[in-house]
């Protein structure tokens, strides 16, 4: 399950960032369109976690909406992924938010 | 004492290093890369097949499948280098995956190279592999709501093959309905209409590579 390594890397990120010290909580954003499933992902944590000796850390997620960037400039929030450029009335766009998953910071013990 | 760090890291970034790699490295080889990107029997191995007897050695092909070696094999019996990664479990290739299969297969002479991914339009969409662009097929037989569906691929997809347009009158796939929801989730996009028992759309999809291809060695 894809889930799985994502939440391997996720792990690794905050092991690295903790740096030796206790972990107690996660703060995570997920992308709209970053192919996340959110109780997967969760589920996956819980496991991956507990086999790298971090018990009792509290994961927090919050939900990133999707940014486009059109041909015309406007940078804009879709209402839905097939709205329109509401400058231009274009579809030629790229995404520019909402497309990963992000470890946001983590709080540990001193 | 309780003390909260900033990290503000990607969980790709890891990944992301080794795309960016592979991406200097087919540069450098006068590669045009595509990741291909599709359910399971949308045909790709079949127009790879069909691009194999065209193009030859002129044409390589990373292939991911759970596992055997058979579409490789087909490969490479219609003429193309071709490297097989068994991915065991995994529902989508990474970059590390990709730079592995590389180190099996002769890049010289070589002009494009198709990474074929795993069967599944979730999450291969997500995975930067260093590619040009990604493409995404979809056949007729599949339904016609595949793009609205599945938007994080066809977003993202810079050229989109509709494949199997042998089967249109037996099936109910508007054409129109699925290009125009192609089309507004990207505009720019791509479209091919092929069929590869009737040797349809080929044609336009083999310039179109050669275009893409002069485009990125600035030709």
């Amino acid at each position: 399950m894809h889930e799985f390594s994502v939440a391997q890397d996720v792990v690794d990120i905050v092991r690295e960032s903790a740096s030796g010290k206790r972990v107690r909580k996660i703060s995570l954003r997920i992308g709209a369109v970053s192919g996340i499933h959110e109780e997967a992902l969760l589920f996956a944590l819980e496991h991956v976690l507990k086999e790298s000796d971090m018990t009792s850390v509290t994961v927090e997620t919050e939900k990133e909406p999707v940014s486009f960037q059109c041909d015309c400039g406007r940078l804009y929030a879709p209402e839905g992924l097939d709205s329109p450029c509401p400058q231009c009335g274009g579809f030629q766009r790229r995404v520019v938010a909402g497309g990963d998953l992000t470890v946001e910071s983590i709080e540990v013990l001193e | 004492m309780k003390r909260e760090i900033k990290v503000q890291r990607s969980a790709r970034e890891s990944n992301d290093v080794l795309a960016r790699r592979n991406r200097d490295r087919f540069k450098e080889s006068g590669l045009l890369v595509l990741n291909m990107i599709s359910a399971p029997g949308s045909g790709k191995t079949s127009l790879l097949e069909a691009m194999a007897r065209r193009m030859g050695r002129n044409l390589g092909v990373i292939t991911g499948d759970v596992q055997t070696e058979l579409d490789a094999r087909r490969i490479r019996k219609a003429g193309a280098r071709a490297r097989q990664i068994e991915t065991g479990g995994a529902c989508h290739l990474t970059a590390g995956m990709v730079r592995d299969a590389l180190d099996g297969l002769d890049l010289k002479g070589m002009e494009v190279l198709v990474i074929e991914n795993i069967g599944n339009l979730v999450c291969p969409s997500s995975y930067d592999l260093g590619e040009d662009i990604k493409v995404a097929m979809l056949s007729v037989a599949e339904g016609d709501e595949k793009p609205v569906k599945y938007p994080d691929l066809f977003i993202r997809a810079g050229a989109v093959i509709l494949s199997k347009v042998d089967l249109l009158p037996h099936v109910d796939f508007d054409l129109a309905r699925a290009e125009t929801d192609c089309r507004k989730l990207n505009s720019a996009v791509q479209i091919f209409r092929t069929s590869c028992r009737m040797d349809e759309g080929l044609d336009a999809w083999m310039v179109y590579l050669r275009e893409l291809r002069s485009e990125k060695l600035g030709r």
